[in-house]
């Protein structure tokens, strides 16, 4: 039997969560369904509702607030009336809400609901404390046990409650962002909870050896891991294997790239529900909202293997798992600085060498340790060309230890290093390319080995 | 946001306020001092532009009539300077709710402003703005836990001032 859908004045696509109550109004403005009276009214009572507050505020001993503070606090008032009526069903009830109820009333109803939200969030944080994975990855580590905790002490539900503080880096799957204030620490912590859940049904280990198959140095980013276990082990179940192996080897590639590759996108797009179905039946997940939210990542993660079958990059998509980057074995102890006087003298004496032969001469004789070298290539008293005949001069020991100084991943080095720092490590890296290839090699492979202490 | 704070119309606003600055003359009448309707509104003029060159919103009103109340006794206003004093420190005061962080109550502000005033600068509005509220604020945004003290040599300053004016 068919369901009579009951008609909806108001339509929710046009309706913004971050400004409920604003686009209620402006919609139902729209069509008409407020009168002009009534629209005066809310903005009346929106101004006096304001004149409250800010007395508060001020605790009635400032007639006046700098205008940021005042809208700060107006986009506080308004987020709890938006709280308040998203409560409801559907946005028609939240209209005929807005009718019957006074602005006053729905404030406070929207206080308490945002203090329930607030002690609810509190105990969920505790559960994904309990339930996170044991990663490596700061962002994660940082947004779980500090970031999200910082939350709490720091918001102010009386007069910001639209303000999210606390430090989240770890950015979700499928996070969409368009909350803000408690009902974003609220849903993100149910997305995180959920993403553990399905994170735990696999060995730490194996979720290790993936992230580093993504990127040796996934510590530092900011990536989401469910996303990538989900992938591989769905990547698992079109290869024919159990889903809790995650690894995909390049044969099972090749076995997901033949029978993918000819797909059109409508039956790629049902093959990997289907996988998701059978994932969620062997990892025998019954929550429902995992369900969904495994559902809407497989939506995500379709055009991103479609794209990867065309351009034969699969390897992006489902990763092969990467063994752990050998200990370092070279412990490296450095010599002792010089103290700042002796290092003027010397550097005085480097500067006012005529040829580089005596400026090698005078650093091989008179510098001793890793730091006073740096010091040196960055002290303005090497210059052009120099620079590669003072490399040449040194042991691939030495050459290894001044590229460990070097970071290997740097997004933006103008921001990182200054001008003379920038210099030698370019120099370095110019020289390196010009030498023999296997001596490259060594050096590098030297440096890798090499752990400072 | 703008269209919330403009529901009520600017002239009315503005009627009532002249009106409770006119009422004022009732007890500055007693120290020589009446502002004429022109001059109340001109006052609610600078009070407008003064809020809006602070970046400020005022929803209660009646700081005008406390700066009246408080600085009518004063020796240094006069009938010939009443209504320019008042504009001015009308400006000084939302200058420095600003300057001071609103650290300061509406009341603490005029009071050390008034203390100010008749004591340090003697009447000196260019003394009270650049030299007393500046330190004042100066101590405030420094956390210095005894803000409303001056330095000591403030009223030494002045007499030596006046020393190398003679």
């Amino acid at each position: 039997m068919n369901k009579l859908a009951k008609q909806q004045l108001l339509k929710t696509e046009n309706l913004h969560p971050d400004s409920y109550f604003q686009s209620v109004l402006a919609e139902a403005n729209r069509l008409q369904l407020l009168k002009d009276f009534e629209f005066e009214n809310i903005q009346m009572q929106l101004i006096t509702l304001l004149t409250q507050r800010i007395k508060r505020y001020t605790h009635g001993e400032s007639s006046s607030v700098r205008t940021e503070v005042a809208e700060n606090i107006m986009q506080s008032i308004l987020y709890n009336i938006s709280i308040y009526l998203k409560s409801f069903p559907d946005a028609d009830m939240s209209l005929e809400a807005i009718k019957q109820k006074t602005l006053v009333e729905m404030y406070q109803d929207g206080q308490k609901l945002i203090n329930r939200q607030f002690d609810s969030a509190k105990k969920l944080l505790e559960s994904v404390q309990k339930n996170s994975i044991t990663t490596d990855n700061c962002a994660y580590y940082d947004t779980v046990q500090k970031g999200l905790a910082a939350f709490f002490p720091a918001y102010d539900a009386d007069f910001a409650a639209h303000d999210t503080p606390g430090s989240i880096d770890y950015p979700l799957c499928n996070d969409h962002m368009d909350l803000v204030g408690i009902e974003y620490i609220y849903s993100y912590l149910q997305k995180l909870y959920l993403e553990n859940e399905f994170c735990q049904k696999f060995k730490a280990q194996d979720i290790h050896y993936l992230l580093l198959g993504y990127d040796e140095n996934y510590q530092d980013l900011l990536i989401n891991i469910f996303e990538l276990v989900l992938g591989n082990a769905i990547g698992c179940l079109l290869a024919e294997k159990n889903p809790l192996v995650l690894n995909i080897k390049e044969a099972d590639r090749q076995y997901i790239r033949q029978k993918l590759i000819n797909l059109p996108k409508d039956e790629l797009t049902s093959i990997l529900q289907e996988a998701s179905g059978q994932l969620v039946k062997k990892l025998h997940i019954s929550d429902e909202s995992l369900q969904k939210h495994i559902s809407a990542t497989i939506i995500d993660l379709t055009p991103r293997v479609k794209e990867a079958l065309a351009n034969n990059q699969l390897a992006a998509v489902f990763i092969s798992f990467k063994d752990a980057p050998k200990e370092p074995f070279i412990k490296f102890a450095d010599g002792q600085k010089m103290d700042d006087e002796l290092f003027r003298t010397i550097f005085k004496e480097i500067k006012r060498c005529r040829f580089v032969s005596d400026k090698i001469a005078t650093i091989r004789r008179e510098i001793h340790s890793l730091v006073d070298l740096v010091d040196i290539l960055e002290g303005d008293c090497i210059f052009g060309s120099e620079f590669a005949e003072v490399f040449q001069s040194l042991e691939d020991m030495e050459l290894a230890l001044l590229l460990k100084k070097i970071p290997k991943y740097i997004v933006d080095a103008n921001f990182h290093f200054t001008n003379n720092e920038k210099l030698w490590h370019d120099k370095l890296h110019s020289f390196l390319a010009q030498i023999d290839p296997d001596r490259r090699e060594r050096i590098k492979e030297l440096s890798e080995q090499i752990s400072m202490e | 946001m703008d269209q919330n704070f403009m529901l009520i119309p600017a002239n009315i606003i503005n009627k009532l306020e002249v009106t409770e600055i006119i009422n004022c003359n009732e007890i500055t009448s007693s120290y020589g001092l009446i502002l004429t309707p022109q001059e109340a509104q001109e006052l609610v003029k600078t009070h407008g532009e003064a809020l809006k060159n602070n970046g400020r919103i005022e929803f209660t009103g009646g700081t005008i009539q406390k700066l009246i109340r408080s600085f009518c006794s004063s020796p240094f206003i006069s009938k010939y300077n009443y209504a320019e004093t008042l504009n001015d420190l009308v400006e000084v005061f939302y200058y420095f709710k600003n300057e001071t962080l609103d650290e300061l109550t509406d009341d603490e502000l005029i009071s050390l402003m008034k203390r100010y005033f008749n004591k340090n600068c003697q009447g000196s509005l260019e003394l009270l703005q650049n030299r007393e509220l500046e330190t004042l604020a100066h101590n405030i945004r420094y956390g210095i836990y005894d803000y409303i003290n001056l330095r000591d040599d403030s009223e030494l300053c002045l007499d030596q001032e006046d020393d190398e004016d003679e």
